[in-house]
């Protein structure tokens, strides 16, 4: 599989694969590996080969470190944004419960014919988006794939 | 416990349990979306969750594999799958199934597949 960061300026070819798009700029000022976000992509591309989009999302600015779509036309900074959005409200809301509820560990949306999850790392910091036709796979199998790679 | 008996996916874990007290995983899942509606595991290896989403596309790839050699009318009863030292049990009822795994030594094939088959019927 070909992997491309945005900095190498190389024509994106589909070399027996669809390659990582890496979002150069917002690595830059992340705190997060590029090697560990590879990997998570690379991982979840090889559970679930038929998935639609694979994205991983820092919490905080809402930037799009990586991604894999099969989507055309597909922006990942508008869905990035929009997730990260999700994400930190939810962590508000467990935050204004009373009591402990505890970390968040993912978030489900299941559609009528696609399936879309949220991982959150266990740092809270950054978390994965992945969106999957239902008749490919099923919620659980997606969440147990995701789960066994951001641990 | 990851069960309630108040709910009759709860009750089929509870007699399953009290038939098999041996057992080392059971959970009754809901195949649309590959969740376990209750399940209760006595080895730490077995996770029921992770057993029943994977579980559900032997179950989703069987039932293609029918539809594509037309095989109309017909329906999965059970699935009995034998490893080395486990056996695996998939008891179909309607859109839901009963994982069931047991140790081979210590259950025979027979018994357990009678239990499931008693405690399908008051699954749906």
């Amino acid at each position: 599989m070909g992997i491309y960061a945005a900095t190498d300026k190389l024509p994106a070819r589909r070399a027996g694969g669809t390659p990582i798009k890496v979002g150069s700029a917002a690595l830059d000022t992340s705190e997060i590996s590029l090697v560990k976000v590879k990997k998570v992509i690379k991982q979840t591309l090889a559970q679930l080969p038929a998935l639609t989009t694979v994205a991983v999302v820092e919490v905080a600015t809402g930037n799009c470190l990586a991604h894999v779509s099969r989507l055309r036309g597909f922006d990942p900074a508008t869905v990035a944004a929009h997730h990260a959005e999700t994400v930190r409200q939810q962590q508000q809301a467990l935050a204004a419960l009373p009591g402990r509820a505890g970390r968040l560990d993912d978030i489900l949306i299941p559609l009528r014919k696609q399936l879309h999850l949220i991982r959150v790392a266990r740092n809270g910091r950054w978390f994965v988006y992945l969106a999957v036709q239902a008749q490919d796979t099923s919620l659980a199998l997606a969440r147990e794939v995701l789960k066994s790679i951001i641990v | 416990m990851a069960y309630s008996t108040n709910s009759p996916a709860g009750k089929v874990v509870q007699d399953v349990l009290d038939n098999l007290p041996g057992l080392v995983a059971v959970a009754v899942v809901d195949i649309t979306s590959g969740m376990a509606l209750a399940s209760h595991s006595n080895s730490p290896n077995i996770n029921p969750e992770t057993a029943a989403a994977y579980n559900t596309e032997v179950v989703k790839q069987k039932q293609k594999a029918m539809s594509a050699l037309k095989l109309t009318g017909e329906n999965i009863e059970d699935i009995l799958i034998t490893l080395t030292n486990q056996l695996h049990l998939i008891k179909l009822a309607g859109n839901k199934f009963i994982y069931l795994a047991v140790n081979a030594r210590e259950t025979n094939l027979a018994i357990a597949r009678e239990v499931l088959r008693s405690s399908a019927e008051n699954l749906n």
